[in-house]
C-alpha cells in the first residue's frame, strides 16, 4: 500500500516560488490501477516523482508499505527504485545507445539477474509486447507506440512492485494510446503491480479502478 | 581534439629527440667521437677498445711542436692520424675550403684557415713542422685547408698522416664512435673494468657540458610545451564533454530513475570518457607516429636556420625519432586531463536527484 500525507513542494522559477504540490493526501491500494488526471501545470509529474521517490517533497510523506521514503539515504533510495519501481515517461524513455534487448535488460542487470534468466525474461516481454523481432534494434528505429511499448516491458521486467507513468499516452495516437494503456493494465495485473499513471486522456479513466483528480496542486476528487 | 593533440605531440617530440640525436650526431661525429680518450699508451692497439656497441675507433697520435710558414710560424699540436679510419668515422674532413684531405702515406699536411691565415699559406704550399725545437724542421706541403667554425678544432692543431709522423710512439689519443642508441656510459663501463691501462675517458656529455645542459633544457621545455597544451586542451575537451554529458543528460536521469547509484553513475561516466579518450588517443598515436615514420625517413634539412650553429657542425638535417616518452607521453596526459575534466560534469549528474534531470532534459 501507498500513502500520500500532506505532500507540499515548491520550486524557484524566474517567475518566483512555483506551489507545485500543496498538501497533497491519497492512499493506493496494493494492484490498484490508478489514474491522476489533471490539466497542464496542476503538479501531476510533480506528484509522480515525489511518489516514485525521484524528488523529495518540502514537507508531508509518502509511505510506502509503512516505509516513509523520505527517510532513505541516497542508496537505500537507488536501491528502493532498483527493486520495486518501474516508471515510463512521456518521451525519451530508452537509452539510445543500448538496442531494444538491451533496454529491457537494464533492469535486470542492475538487479543482478543471470544472463540465462534474463534472456529468457526479455524473450517473454517481447513476445508480450508484440516486438519479437525488434531485440536487435535501435530505439531511433522503432515507431513511438514501440518506442512506448517497449518503455513498458523495461520498466516491467523486474516485476516492480509498483509502476509510475506519466502521460505515457501523450505522444502518441488516441488508438495506439489506448492500445498501449490497455497493455500496461494487463501487464499490471498479471503481475499483481500497482499502477500509477498521469493523464489527460478521461477514456482512461474508464480503465481505472481509482481517478485522482488534481487541480493547481491540490486533490480535487478522489473517485473509487 | 585530442586525436589532433595527441598526433601532434608525438611529432613534436619526436622532433624534439631528433634535434638532441642531430646534435649529439654532430658536436660527437665532427671529431671528437661519443667517447674521448688521451694518453694511451704506444703499445695499446686500437682494437682493444672495440668493444659492444662500438662503430669505430680513431687513433690520434699527439704531439706539440713549432709549424712554420715562408715569413711566419706558429706552436701547433700535429697530430698523426690515419686519414682511412678519419673518413670512415669522423666528419671534419669534409669541411675541407682548399685542396683535398690527407690521404695515404704523403708528406703532407692538413691545416685549419685560421691557421693558413696565420702562416700566410694556403693548399699547395709547403709548411715545416719541428716537434720541440727548432733545428730539426721537416718539410710538409699543405694538402687542404678546413674551416669548421669551432674555435678548438680552427686553432693551433695540425693534421698529419700517421706513416710520416714525427714521433709516432708517443702516447696517443682515441676517438670512440658509437652504434645508435648505445649509452656511452655503458661503453666507459666496460673500459674500466677491461682496459688495463691509465688514460682518461671521458663521455661526450663530460666533455660538452654545454651541449648537455641544452639537451635537457630542450627536453624541459618540450615536457612544458606537452603540459601547457594538454592543459589548454583540457579546457576544450570539458566543454566538450560537457557537451556529451549534457546531450544525454535525459538518459542519465532515466537511468538514476531505474535506481542506478550516483557511485554507478560517475563510474559509469568516467569509463564512457575513458574509452571515448582511449579511442582518440589511439588514433592519435597512429596518426603521430605515421608522420614520424613518414619524415623520420627522409628527415627535415634545417640548414638555413642551423649553418652558423656549432652543434650543426656536419648537417642540419634533423630525423625525427620516436622514443617510448615521446609516444606514450602525450597520450597518457591526455588520459590524465580528460579524467580531470571529466570529474565536474560527472559530479553534477551524480549528484543531481533524477527528477530535477528529467526536468531540464
Amino acid at each position: 500500500m501507498v500513502e500520500c500525507r500532506e505532500i507540499v513542494k515548491k520550486y524557484r522559477s524566474g517567475r518566483g516560488i512555483v506551489h507545485a504540490l500543496r498538501g497533497v493526501s491519497f492512499t493506493v491500494a496494493p494492484a490498484a490501477r490508478v489514474v491522476i488526471v489533471g490539466k497542464s501545470g496542476s503538479g501531476k509529474t510533480t506528484l509522480l516523482n515525489c511518489l516514485g521517490g525521484l524528488d523529495r517533497p518540502d514537507s508531508g510523506s509518502v509511505i510506502y508499505n509503512g516505509r516513509d521514503l523520505n527517510g532513505l539515504s541516497p542508496l537505500e533510495l537507488s536501491l528502493f527504485l532498483r527493486r520495486d519501481m518501474g516508471f515510463v515517461f512521456q518521451f525519451g524513455n530508452l537509452l539510445s545507445y543500448l538496442n531494444v534487448f538491451e533496454n529491457i535488460a537494464f533492469p535486470l542487470t542492475l538487479n543482478a539477474v543471470e544472463g540465462r534468466k534474463k534472456k529468457l525474461r526479455v524473450e517473454e516481454l517481447l513476445e508480450r509486447i508484440g516486438l519479437s523481432d525488434a531485440g536487435p534494434a535501435l530505439p531511433h528505429e522503432l515507431s513511438g507506440g514501440e518506442v512506448q511499448r517497449v518503455a513498458v516491458a523495461r520498466a516491467m521486467a523486474h516485476r516492480p512492485k509498483m509502476l509510475l507513468a506519466d502521460e505515457p499516452t501523450a505522444s502518441l495516437d488516441s488508438a495506439t494510446g489506448k492500445n498501449l494503456i490497455q497493455l500496461m493494465f494487463d501487464m499490471g495485473r498479471e503481475s499483481g503491480c500497482t499502477m500509477v499513471l498521469s493523464t489527460h486522456d478521461t477514456e482512461v479513466m474508464d480503465l481505472a479502478d481509482q481517478c485522482i483528480r488534481i487541480r493547481d496542486g491540490m486533490v480535487q476528487a478522489a473517485e473509487v | 581534439m585530442v586525436v589532433a593533440a595527441v598526433a601532434a605531440l608525438i611529432f613534436l617530440s619526436a622532433l624534439a629527440v631528433g634535434i638532441n640525436d642531430a646534435m649529439i650526431r654532430n658536436s660527437a661525429g665532427l671529431y671528437a667521437g661519443h667517447i674521448s680518450a688521451t694518453g694511451l699508451p704506444a703499445e695499446l692497439p686500437p682494437d682493444s677498445l672495440a668493444v659492444d656497441g662500438v662503430a669505430g675507433i680513431v687513433k690520434r697520435v699527439p704531439v706539440a711542436g713549432i709549424l712554420a710558414g715562408p715569413k711566419h710560424f706558429e706552436t701547433v699540436i700535429m697530430l698523426g692520424i690515419d686519414p682511412a679510419a678519419e673518413k670512415k668515422n669522423a666528419a671534419f674532413w669534409k669541411k675541407t675550403v682548399q685542396g683535398s684531405f690527407l690521404s695515404g702515406a704523403s708528406q703532407g699536411v692538413f691545416i685549419s684557415q685560421t691557421l693558413a691565415d696565420e702562416l700566410a699559406v694556403g693548399a699547395g704550399d709547403t709548411v715545416r713542422f719541428s716537434p720541440g725545437d727548432r733545428e730539426h724542421f721537416k718539410p710538409f706541403k699543405v694538402e687542404g685547408v678546413y674551416t669548421t667554425g669551432i674555435d678548438q678544432l680552427d686553432r693551433g692543431l695540425a693534421f698529419c698522416s700517421l706513416a710520416v709522423h714525427p714521433d709516432p710512439q708517443q702516447p696517443w689519443a682515441a676517438s670512440v664512435f658509437l652504434k645508435n642508441g648505445v649509452d656511452p656510459e655503458a661503453v666507459l663501463a666496460a673500459y674500466r673494468s677491461s682496459l688495463p691501462v691509465a688514460g682518461s675517458f671521458k663521455s661526450w656529455s663530460q666533455l660538452m657540458p654545454d651541449l648537455r645542459q641544452l639537451i635537457d633544457l630542450n627536453y624541459v621545455s618540450m615536457s612544458m610545451v606537452t603540459v601547457l597544451v594538454f592543459g589548454v586542451v583540457s579546457l576544450g575537451i570539458a566543454c566538450a564533454f560537457v557537451i556529451f554529458i549534457m546531450k544525454h543528460l535525459r538518459e542519465y536521469g532515466i537511468m538514476k530513475a531505474m535506481g542506478v547509484t550516483a557511485g554507478e553513475m560517475m563510474r559509469l561516466i568516467i569509463m564512457e570518457i575513458m574509452l571515448m579518450n582511449l579511442g582518440a588517443s589511439l588514433a592519435g598515436i597512429l596518426a603521430g607516429t605515421a608522420a614520424v615514420l613518414l619524415v623520420g625517413s627522409t628527415g627535415i634539412d634545417l640548414t638555413a636556420f642551423t649553418s652558423h650553429n656549432r652543434y650543426f657542425a656536419v648537417s642540419g638535417i634533423i630525423y625525427p625519432r620516436l622514443t617510448a616518452f615521446s609516444l606514450w607521453s602525450p597520450p597518457a596526459l591526455a588520459l590524465v586531463f580528460s579524467l580531470g575534466s571529466a570529474i565536474w560534469p560527472a559530479l553534477l549528474v551524480a549528484r543531481k536527484k533524477a527528477a530535477d534531470i528529467l526536468k531540464v532534459g
